[in-house]
């Protein structure tokens, strides 16, 4: 069975799912008709659902996807959207990503995978993006500044700061990659707070 | 004299483009530096509690510093800022005490915070961050310390205090949703609540 849910608010994002939660498409388009998706009448094998457009603000209006909506495909798709319009934007936005980073930042997600602990983020300074996971009593961050990567760890009570330098280079990337990253996701039950 | 336990609010302005993904964004990306000189010093602007004792003062402080925002903008860019993704809208805003930023682990620079008059705003102040040395940083020194501040001031945020501005409500619906997004955070101690 499949399902298919509109993204939470704008209503002009549609996912088709499959019946893992995982996303097998999504397309943007102005009413769920024009979304190309079939919808309405319940077609063979789909469970399908729609959220209206002008109904999407309403937090009562999606429950039923409220269990996609926690999963960590669809916070990947965001981070993916949220990944791109960072590096869509002008390169004098103060927000903007340059395109090695962007690319950089693409691996490193595919790298975690939907299974991972997924991070948060934030750019820096127009040319680096910050991942974040709270990792019990650390902050973890990795920076991805075009091709340079870095790791830092800042303990919540201490505020101690530990720097790592990381590489993206295979033989370094499976050494630091399976040290750092297991690490956050086994001291994290939770993807955040 | 500015003791650890002072409190300021940092307002909480987003470009409107980031919704639908605020869940996906760490708090710190609130706080940003811009530079301020050419050695390296960079600076972040707060309001003080002090001056602005209620939720209400710092809303109008919050506006005010938008609106400012993007006549600044379209002073030295000759457009007005595209509605979509550079237009300045406050949301609301976190509260912090001093001693969040002044604890964080930096190595190459020292932090600090100082009154800085801006549009007439008595309440401004800004967090600075300035080499210690005129020895040159990488741009990774700069990054990796500017990211430690940035981070440990994230952790010390607590609210937030929500408002949509006059100027953005045709934008209501969309701002409330990113702003529903925003973490809440609580503070452990009763002693500096203001308001």
């Amino acid at each position: 069975m499949s399902e298919l849910a509109a993204s939470r608010r704008d209503g002009t994002r549609y996912y088709m799912l499959d019946d893992s939660g995982s996303t097998i498409a999504a397309r943007t388009s102005a009413s769920p008709e024009e979304s190309g998706f079939e919808l309405y009448g319940r077609p063979e094998g789909f469970s399908t659902f729609v959220v209206p457009a002008e109904e999407t603000s309403n937090s009562s209006t999606y429950t039923c996807c409220s269990n996609w909506l926690r999963s960590n495909a669809y916070r990947l798709t965001l981070l993916h959207e949220a990944i791109g319009k960072l590096g869509d934007l002008p390169s004098e936005h103060e927000l903007h990503i340059d395109a090695t980073t962007k690319d950089r930042a693409v691996q490193f997600l595919n790298l975690i995978g939907q299974d991972g602990q997924l991070p948060k983020l934030f750019p820096q300074d127009g040319e680096a993006l910050v991942f974040t996971w709270d990792a019990g009593a650390r902050k973890r961050m990795i920076t991805i500044a075009g091709e340079e990567i870095s790791g830092m760890d800042i303990d919540k009570k201490t505020r101690m700061r530990c720097d790592y330098d990381l590489s993206f280079e295979p033989q370094d990337r499976s050494v630091w990659f399976s040290k750092l990253y297991p690490a956050v996701a086994a001291s994290v039950g939770t993807s955040d707070e | 004299m500015i003791y650890e336990q002072d409190v300021f609010a940092r307002l909480a302005i987003f470009p409107k483009f980031i919704d639908p993904a605020t869940q996906v964004f760490d708090l710190a990306f609130l706080l940003r530096f811009s530079p301020v000189d050419q050695s390296g010093g960079v600076a972040m602007s707060v309001g003080s509690r002090l001056d602005l004792k209620t939720d209400a003062l710092v809303h109008a402080f919050g506006c005010r510093s938008a609106a400012n925002a993007d006549r600044e903008f379209e002073i030295r860019k000759g457009t007005p800022p595209d509605p979509e993704t550079e237009a300045n809208r406050y949301l609301g805003f976190y509260d912090f005490e001093w001693g969040a930023a002044a604890s964080a682990p930096v190595i190459h620079h020292h932090v600090a915070i100082r009154f800085k008059k801006e549009h007439g705003e008595m309440a401004h102040f800004q967090i600075e961050m300035h080499p210690r040395s005129t020895e040159k940083l990488s741009k990774k020194q700069q990054r990796n310390d500017r990211i430690a501040v940035r981070t440990s001031l994230a952790m010390g945020l607590y609210g937030p205090s929500l408002h949509i501005c006059e100027q953005d409500e045709a934008l209501r619906p969309a701002l409330e949703a990113i702003a529903a997004d925003l973490p809440v955070c609580a503070k452990g101690r009763e002693d500096s609540l203001i308001g």
